[in-house]
């Protein structure tokens, strides 16, 4: 007997050309074994014949085999042992047998060996040819993996590799992993960490990217549908991270600049505010993403104003994003998967607002197996299931999320608010299902209600709704189409019912649908395209009122409908010139008509518009084109490779809005409507220039950027001093339009892994807005360029979390910004022998510097314990300095005295626990 | 499930969140004061000396400031000229009497002491078509849980043409001193041996009335969302429970402007920018700008509008009773102390409590002092009481108003 124990290498391929496999095969064999191990079966033959075997031993399994022959011929004995496993054999005429192991040991070369001749007339595929030995400067300690074993008829292309990847000390699964096939097909892991690649035979180069988790290479040869298990190395001290851009050099590495991705699995270390993991409040502590202050709903994005971010859920528009004046979002924190926001350049698919798209996708319920997650904290609770409904095909996600009571208001100190109420919820729900390889479809059903009452006498409500349909087909390895309809609508309501003639119901509702045609075409290495149309029809419903009973007498009013339909084309081609420079090229035409049934107010040109300057009205009939606008959007960065992992970037963006909001508040509240641009009241429009430099250090570990920006913008809404914006049928006449103008800095070092990881964000930015004109009503602070409300200089924003052991880590979260603008009184001033404030120029001073630190405990439940359910606790105090932040400061005419008020929503430090728990 | 009894009890374990908000004073300091004019200037459609107030702003922590000397002219577009002569205090009033006659287009000039000049638009006086139809009363809850009543007003204008309403009121009550002596104490020596003596009064100091004008707040409705032009027990004034102002009776006149959309609009704005907030939401302030402007330098700033508006008013009378007739009357404006101080201090003969107390104005006399057998006693020789709660001109005006009606 003779054993081969150690090859040195494998060997890659063995050429013996003189015989064929059919040949010199008279020995026959006879063979009767119950439950031995293959070695075992080996040694047998080899004793009772004359056939030697070479292999190395580890190849072998272990399984217990029985075979029952009699006298066969050695191959049927060996498909016997073998035919199940990836081990190949080739019977030598000197009677050794060769075992491989995935590779098929030819007996004569590959007809294309020496050139094209065909001899045979099935074509053979091309051997898979890969040796191990060969050293090249990609495959350097790159470990090697073999699928299947090669058929010799085989005439398939591509494989199926699936597997699931986990974590090799928890051995948990990993989500959201990337898998990067050399020739960029991409895979990612699902939340059971189960994923599936299609690969061409052959030799891939398989890289995984994710966060929090080390990259990993494997050189994967494929030669038969196979399953590969992938354990992946955490770094030894890490548990979770707060990564927020997700593949580890995409910071550099892509061409559009301006854009942060939050994915929610990772904000969970953040220290809560009343228990909520908020990805809106987590992108606030991004450089460039502002509010005016706590408890005011609206994001400010590069100096733009809160109705000019396009916040989507799967594809539909959510037009008021929070809930209980913005202490939380609307953004079910459980059901989502990952928010990208691109604030400097935005993809040309996306347009209608001029700062932001704040792209929120609800995850994938799982489709394999039945699970949940709940919360309980001291406001909200939360649930989560996710349901599969075809095993491997489709599934159901549902996630529902309300408050328990009214008692936060009940618990607050102003005595207004005491005897006021609030409420909450909100529910998700988005069906996947996979049609086949090509086809899949998602289904994204959204409601979110919000009820509060102020004074006794009123209740106010609002909704947002929204369903999505998405279907996607993939033509070809190459094109692949999304097509996308989604219907949103938002709505407020405020009731009063008081004790008098006055009792009524106003309503306000915006509704718009839209379809979406959107292609991908992978041209090439070079050329990756992206194009289609979409149209969106708007209908606006501004105001109705009506009495709420008899003895009311509120006349019904009903502010006339408008409508609008808002199209584009859009083109985008991300071209790699060469290795260093990556260009995005987009372009967007977008094309707005006002429709009908209108009746169009017209002024006279150059004078203020009021009812003096009326010239007449026009009248327009159902559909008709009242007034139309468009414009070419540019959609134009690139990147440049500085050296390895250091590039600079530099981005244009020009954007239109044909949507504004009207609001007579310095911050965002929930009775502002929206409007429609129209005959009188033109789109906005924006332009902007960005550059940065973005720099990768350690592997990753350390991502650094630096980023500056200047905005120019036109046509911004603003309007005159104490202006009525609701139920207004000529709100044209209380409407400024001017311009503005925004620019800054922004630096951000994130570390992405290690004991301690977070990020650290500062940025220098200012926003100004200009309002002239010749008549003194329609100019503001003397047609100056003035700061606009959320101008706020500097702004210093840390998030850091450190893992004290495997089930303990500390967060912190601490944030710094200059002090909002704000309209001061300068003086007082009698009238009606009453002591009245007069105010300053617009904005002419600040409220005091913000800044507020917030720590946090996790601790995560026990993993050795065999429990139903994964917990995890979560204590948190949010404000630990107890600032006294100023939200606002008003001034208040009291029995003829003035009085000053500064207010803060959270004046103590706010303690909180969560319980989270999965199962 | 059995997570869900699980997490009950996690649920009960968790602490009680304590979320506070927080509105507090502060004192602002004046930043960059600007020193303007301030013009208040309403002309009505009553036939009588109109006012025009002058003034100029003033820093926070500072006293009101007049603007004197100056000339003020009031012009209407058939070049009849008004003058307003000071009359001290930065109070200007017409050298006439004159009524704003409808439809006709009024201008405001003042020419300051510096010679800065300013002039206002024109603003078209209102016809004056509107009339309050009824003041009247209704038992209410104010939004903070207080009982008490709401003034209501009903007007109408059948032309509809008003629209636009600001309400002015006038409050008079009745006071009755709760504890009345028919007598007063008059000192005949005070020096020892010290004499009193108790005659008729012969001033009225039982009854008497107060007159409050209503002061700053800004009381507005309008009807132009309504069918007509009628304003229905609209409510311009809450009285809770417990004021004093209707312990007794009570009368409101009522006064009714008709103003114009800009005036209206002007007072608003005023309005919002001084009532409180809630903490959620903030308007934008802004200079309110009016309608009065430098002649030289039209960026200069002016504070105060010119408004011109026709004016109705009626009055109402109640009394505590008729509001709530099954209540016990509040307590009276002070609480009420009686005593019997002796004339002569028997501790120190030379001194007198009582012509010290009645010396000073803080007692007045309410009986005789006597024994059980109804026998006078020397001393102390009288009860009295709080001067407040015996003579109710320390509140009020003896003088009975003529409109009065008991």
């Amino acid at each position: 007997m003779k054993k081969v124990k150690h090859l040195p290498f494998m060997f890659l391929l063995i050429v013996i050309s003189q015989k064929s496999l059919s040949q010199n095969k008279t020995e026959t064999v006879s063979l009767d074994v119950k439950n031995l191990k293959k070695i075992e079966i080996i040694e047998l033959i080899e004793q009772k014949t004359n056939y030697t075997f070479y292999f190395i031993e580890s190849w072998l399994d272990t399984k217990a085999t029985s075979i029952q022959v009699d006298h066969v011929s050695i191959d049927i004995v060996l498909d016997k042992i073998f035919g199940s496993t990836v081990i190949n054999y080739y019977v030598a005429d000197d009677k050794r047998i060769i075992l491989t192991q995935n590779n098929l040991v030819r007996d004569s070369l590959h007809p294309n060996f020496f050139g094209s001749k065909k001899t045979k007339s099935i074509e053979e595929k091309k051997p898979i040819i890969y040796n191990d030995n060969v050293s090249t400067s990609t495959s350097l300690r790159v470990e090697t993996v073999k699928i299947g074993k090669e058929r010799l008829n085989s005439q398939r292309e591509e494989y199926t590799l699936k597997g699931v990847v986990r974590d090799s000390k928890t051995n948990k699964p990993i989500p959201d992993l990337v898998i990067v096939a050399n020739n960029n097909i991409n895979a990612v892991t699902n939340d059971k960490g189960f994923y599936t690649i299609n690969l061409p035979a052959g030799v891939n180069l398989i890289e995984t990217k994710s966060l929090g988790i080390e990259g990993s290479k494997k050189r994967v040869v494929i030669y038969d549908n196979g399953n590969l298990n992938l354990f992946l190395n955490e770094s030894i001290e890490e548990l979770d991270e707060l990564v927020i851009e997700a593949e580890g050099d995409r910071n550099v590495k892509e061409a559009i600049i301006g854009v942060s991705q939050i994915k929610i699995q990772d904000i969970k270390n953040v220290p809560l505010i009343l228990g909520e993991r908020d990805i809106l409040k987590i992108a606030t502590t991004l450089p460039g993403i502002k509010t005016a202050g706590e408890g005011s709903s609206g994001y400010n994005v590069r100096g733009g104003k809160t109705d000019q971010n396009l916040i989507l859920l799967d594809d539909g528009v959510i037009y008021n994003p929070s809930h209980f004046f913005g202490i939380f979002s609307a953004i079910n924190p459980f059901t989502s998967g990952d928010a990208k926001i691109y604030k400097g350049n935005i993809p040309a698919e996306f347009g209608g607002r001029l700062s932001s798209v704040i792209d929120i996708k609800t995850k994938k319920g799982d489709n394999e197996k039945f699970g949940g997650e709940a919360s309980i904290g001291p406001v909200t609770s939360n649930l989560t299931l996710e349901i599969p409904i075809k095993k491997g095909e489709s599934s159901l996600l549902i996630g529902g999320r309300g408050t328990y009571s009214d008692w936060i208001l009940k618990s607050l100190d102003d005595e207004k608010l005491k005897k006021s109420k609030a409420s909450f919820y909100d529910v998700v729900a988005k069906y996947s299902h996979k049609i086949n390889e090509n086809n899949s479809l998602k289904v994204t059903g959204y409601y979110s209600k919000d009820k509060f009452s102020i004074t006794s006498d009123s209740l106010y409500s609002y909704s947002n709704r929204l369903t999505s349909l998405a279907w996607n087909h993939r033509f070809n390895k190459k094109n692949s189409l999304d097509f996308i309809l989604a219907n949103s609508e938002y709505k407020f309501n405020i009731e009063f019912d008081g004790n008098l003639d006055r009792n009524f119901d106003l309503g306000y509702k915006v509704n718009e649908t839209e379809l979406k045609l959107k292609m991908k075409y992978l041209h090439s290495d070079q050329h990756k395209f992206n194009y289609g149309i979409s149209s969106k029809f708007y209908n606006v419903n501004p105001g109705s009122i009506r009495p709420l009973d008899n003895n009311s007498i509120i006349e019904p009013l009903l502010v006339a409908k408008e409508k609008g339909l808002e199209s584009a084309v859009f083109v985008s081609d991300d071209f790699e010139v060469n290795d260093k420079l990556l260009i995005s090229l987009g372009l967007r035409y977008s094309f707005y008509a006002s429709l009908g049934k209108s009746s169009q107010r017209i002024y006279t040109d150059g004078l203020p518009r009021n009812q003096g300057t009326l010239t007449k009205i026009e009248e327009f009939g159902n559909n008709e084109v009242i007034e139309t606008y468009g414009g070419l959007e540019a959609r134009v960065s690139a990147r440049y490779f500085l050296g390895e992992d250091f590039s600079i970037k530099a981005g244009y963006n020009n954007t239109f809005q044909y949507i504004h909001t009207l609001s007579n508040n310095t911050t965002v509240s929930p009775t502002d409507t929206w409007k429609l641009s129209d005959i009188n009241i033109k789109p906005q429009e924006a332009q902007q220039f960005s550059l940065g430099i973005f720099k990768n250090i350690n592997a990753n570990i350390y991502e650094l950027s630096l980023e500056g920006y200047y905005k120019k913008t036109n046509n911004i809404l603003d309007y005159k001093v104490g202006a009525n914006l609701l139920l207004n049928e000529t709100i044209e006449t209380e409407v400024l339009q001017g311009e503005g103008k925004a620019y800054g800095i922004e630096f951000l070092i994130k570390k992405n892994k290690g004991k301690l990881n977070g990020w650290l964000g500062y940025s220098y930015s200012r926003s100004f807005n200009k309002l002239d004109s010749e008549f003194a009503e329609e100019r503001i602070n003397n047609g100056e360029f003035f700061p606009s409300n959320f101008d706020k200089p500097h702004d210093i924003s840390l998030v850091a979390n450190y893992k004290l052991t495997q089930r303990f880590s500390l967060s912190t979260n601490f944030t710094y910004q200059t002090g909002r603008p704000v309209t001061y009184p300068i003086g007082n001033y009698i009238v009606n022998g009453t002591r009245r404030v007069f105010y300053s120029d617009r904005n002419k001073f600040r409220i005091p510097d913000y800044y507020r630190l917030d720590l946090g405990l996790n601790i995560e439940g026990n993993h050795k314990i065999k429990k139903f359910a994964h917990s995890f606790w979560n204590i948190s105090v949010y404000n630990v300095l107890g600032r006294n932040n100023p939200y606002s400061v008003f001034f208040v005419t009291e029995n003829g005295q003035i009085k000053a008020y500064q207010s803060s929503i959270f004046a103590i430090p706010v303690p909180t626990i969560t319980y989270n728990f999965k199962f | 499930m059995i997570y869900f009894k699980l997490y009950i009890k996690q649920v009960l374990a968790l602490s009680l969140l304590m979320l506070m908000s927080c509105v507090e004073e502060f004192l602002p300091e004046t930043i960059t004061f600007e020193d303007l004019l301030v013009v208040e200037a309403t002309l009505t459609d009553e036939l009588k000396y109109h006012e025009v107030k002058l003034s100029r702003t003033f820093r926070f922590e500072d006293e009101p400031v007049v603007e004197s000397d100056a000339e003020v002219r009031v012009m209407d577009d058939s070049q009849n000229v008004y003058v307003f002569n000071e009359t001290g205090q930065g109070h200007y009033v017409s050298t006439s009497k004159f009524s704003a006659q409808p439809d006709k287009n009024y201008t405001l000039h003042i020419s300051t002491k510096n010679n800065e000049t300013y002039s206002s638009s024109a603003v078209k006086s209102p016809s004056n078509t509107a009339q309050i139809t009824d003041v009247s009363y209704v038992n209410s809850v104010s939004s903070n849980g207080e009982e008490g009543i709401d003034i209501l007003v009903d007007s109408f204008d059948p032309f509809g043409n008003s629209k636009y309403y600001r309400y002015e009121f006038v409050e008079t009550q009745r006071i009755v001193a709760p504890f009345w002596g028919a007598l007063e104490i008059v000192i005949i020596s005070d020096t020892p041996p010290f004499k009193v003596d108790a005659i008729p009064r012969t001033e009225e100091k039982r009854t008497c009335y107060k007159t409050t004008i209503s002061n700053g707040e800004i009381v507005q409705t309008q009807t132009n969302s309504l069918s007509e032009d009628r304003v229905t027990k609209f409510p311009v004034k809450f009285i809770s429970k417990k004021d004093s102002i209707i312990r007794d009776r009570y009368s409101v006149l009522v006064k009714q402007h008709v103003q114009n959309l800009e005036a209206y609009t002007y007072y608003q704005k005023l309005n919002e920018f001084s009532i409180s907030e809630n903490v959620f939401s903030e308007n934008q302030p802004g200079f309110l700008e009016g309608n009065i402007f430098s002649n030289a330098n039209p960026d200069e700033k002016v504070l105060g509008f010119f408004e011109i508006n026709s004016v109705s008013s009626k009055r109402l009378f109640l009394s505590y009773e008729d509001a709530f007739p099954n209540e016990n009357r509040i307590p009276y404006f002070s609480s009420c102390s009686k005593s019997k101080p002796y004339l002569t201090d028997p501790d120190s003969p030379n001194r007198s409590p009582l012509i010290e107390l009645v010396k000073n104005g803080e007692v007045v006399y309410l009986q005789t002092n006597q024994d059980f057998f109804g026998n006078p006693i020397e001393n102390p020789p009288f009860e009295v009481v709080t001067r407040a709660c015996g003579d109710c001109t320390f509140y009020g005006s003896n003088i009975k108003p003529e409109f009065w009606i008991d």
